[in-house]
């Protein structure tokens, strides 16, 4: 199975890069797992629930001030807050589904930066609390050598890209997978074959909210300062539509080629300051318009490949019978 | 016992649907025993379709109500109606266009049929077979004949096992050889013990499966009967023909 030897490859890579990589390198392959897991998380939503959402720094904030709330005023270990950050941040989105479940494609992706937008003028009222719009910082990581601070933080957020893809694949492997792709396809035909449409989209939606969650917390362990501007920014979600859409939305490959390929362009693009942001954006209306599929979609187009392979197929044992 | 004598499977009382001051189905109530073909008849707007979704429980009824196997179906939602046997094709076919036929059959045996693992593959496979999809059980769905979609439908009200099977203009848009075709098919899932209950314009298809006719007119029961009582009733000629006598009516 060359697939298993790839994926065990890679791991194999990524869990001994502390031991050769340089401070860079680790840096930039945590900024790179943890874009993967936003970008994961916004993947299930679009690409397979059809939940649009242009809120999802709501969540990236939220679990942002959970990790402040929680390591400063509870003086809990900042990295033991990531795991609490995802379930603060899908108890939030419980009530949002309540809401936004009831409205429709562009009033749902609407009413989402809404949320978000509220939330974040919140952050910037509550000076007492959590600092106001000049935030607050987690200063308990300064009790953390930085090497080793480093170190944990690399292996946080290989763990954490690690559940995003494979709770992904588990996901769509399973029979809510199913359902998921049935609505997306054809939301009447999925009630009629028995999808419990609504039950299967919170699912996916409190997956997301927890994975972006953590997301947050995490990109905030490796900037320590919090501040509701940044945190709960929009370009959090353009970013991640960005890369979705560059690498192929509803596959499980794409996200993984587009972050690459995001981080690299952004590399290449970071004297442009403001400008960079235009070219993003011409990239994927040229993407949107020449190849909606994205690179993966080019790439599958061309070779019947799949590194995560989460279609089913009819059992063997049934065609033998049909040919005997 | 005969049909008739056993207590209905499915029973609409008094069905009412308005949009607005629009009343589009008003006080329709039949039942329907187990193993029976019914079929509906009535001109385009007279409310079939709406009727067939508030029996399935994708449109709520305005007044009435629905019983399925004896109890109140009012509260069920379509997907738990589905899962208890109580299913409906589309008039326009809905195929998961992006899924393969295989995993469009699946979906309906794991969720509406509630089975699991290899019982529900069973089902998927059982179902294409009689519907005569197995041989494109790896073609995406998004790419069959309206023809193949028709199947599919059927494939995927089968694998959800159902006790009463709702059938929405099924062959609507096909050609005769088709239609003969998903005669026999329809034919052969009634015979399987399925009840059915069957909108069609083509009457001559409907009447060589079904045993029984009810026909809507302005969203009212206008006649109910065998075949040939409602055909030949008046109001049902009325619908159809205005008040001028037709040339050639019987098939
Ligand atoms: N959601 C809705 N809102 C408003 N009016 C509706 C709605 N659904 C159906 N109608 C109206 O109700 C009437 C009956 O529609 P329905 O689809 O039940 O008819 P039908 O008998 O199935 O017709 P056809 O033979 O053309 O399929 C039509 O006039 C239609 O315009
Ligand atoms: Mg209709």
């Amino acid at each position: 199975m060359p697939r298993i030897l790839i994926l065990a490859g890679l791991g194999l890579v990524l869990l001994s890069l502390p031991l050769w990589g340089s401070g860079y390198q680790q840096r930039s392959v945590v900024e790179f797992l943890y874009f993967l897991s936003l970008a994961m998380a916004w993947n299930l939503l679009a690409g397979y629930a059809g939940l649009v959402s242009i809120g999802q720094q709501a969540f990236v904030g939220i679990g942002a001030y959970a990790l402040v709330v929680l390591a400063e005023d509870l003086g809990l270990n900042p990295f033991l807050t990531l795991p609490l950050a995802a379930a603060v941040a899908a108890l939030a989105a419980l009530p949002a589904s309540w809401l936004l479940f009831r409205l429709q494609g562009a009033y749902f992706a609407v009413a989402t930066w809404v949320i978000a937008e509220v939330l974040r003028l919140a952050a910037n009222a509550s000076i007492d609390w959590l600092g106001g719009g000049r935030g607050r910082a987690v200063r308990s990581l300064g009790g953390f050598e930085r090497g080793l601070r480093e170190d944990i933080t690399f292996y946080a957020a290989l763990a954490l890209a690690a559940v995003a893809v494979a709770g992904a694949v588990w996901l769509l492997r399973s029979c809510t997978g199913l359902g998921l792709m049935a609505i997306r396809d054809s939301e009447p035909g999925a009630q009629a074959v028995g999808v419990e449409t609504t039950r299967t989209k919170r699912r996916v939606y409190l997956f997301a909210a927890a994975i972006t969650g953590a997301a947050g917390a995490l990109i905030y362990i490796t900037q320590i300062n919090v501040r509701p501007d940044a945190a709960f920014s929009v370009n959090w979600a353009a970013y991640v539509i960005f890369i979705v859409v560059i690498g192929g939305i509803g596959t499980i490959e794409g996200p993984i080629i587009g972050t690459l390929i995001f981080l690299a362009l952004r590399e290449a693009l970071s004297g442009l300051e403001g400008w960079s942001m235009l070219i993003f954006g011409a990239i994927a209306i040229a993407m949107m318009l020449f190849a909606p599929r994205g690179i993966w979609g080019l790439v599958t187009e061309r070779w019947n490949i799949a590194l995560f392979p989460i279609r089913r197929q009819m059992p063997a044992r049934f065609i033998e019978k049909e040919t005997t | 016992m005969p049909p008739d004598t056993l207590p209905p499977v499915l029973e609409a009382r008094g069905l009412t649907r308005s949009y607005g001051a629009v009343t589009v189905v008003s006080d329709v109530s039949f039942t329907l025993a187990p193993g029976e073909a019914l079929g509906v008849l009535g001109p385009n707007g007279a409310g079939k379709t709406t009727l067939l979704k508030m029996l399935s429980g994708d449109v709520r009824p305005s007044a009435g109500q629905v019983l399925f196997a004896g109890v109140s179906a009012s509260d069920l939602p379509q997907a738990a109606r589905c899962r208890a046997g109580l299913v409906r094709t589309s008039q326009i076919p809905q195929p998961f266009s992006g899924l393969t036929v295989w995993e469009n059959t699946l979906t309906a045996a794991l969720h509406g049929g509630g089975l699991h693992g290899a019982d529900a593959e069973q089902a998927a496979h059982d179902a294409l077979r009689r519907s005569g999809l197995l041989d494109r059980h790896a073609l995406p769905a998004g790419q069959l004949s309206l023809m193949g979609r028709k199947r599919l439908e059927l494939s995927r009200a089968l694998a959800c096992g159902p006790k009463v099977l709702l059938l929405d203009e099924i062959a609507g848009g096909l050609s005769d050889f088709e239609v003969q075709d998903l005669v026999a098919l329809i034919r052969e899932i009634n015979t399987s013990g399925v009840a059915i209950i069957w909108i069609e314009h083509i009457v001559h298809a409907l009447i060589s499966v079904v045993s029984r006719l009810i026909a809507l007119d302005f969203g009212r029961l206008i006649a109910s009967g065998t075949p040939l009582e409602v055909l030949a009733s008046d109001n049902f000629r009325r619908a159809y023909f205005g008040d001028e006598p037709p040339l050639e009516l019987m098939p």
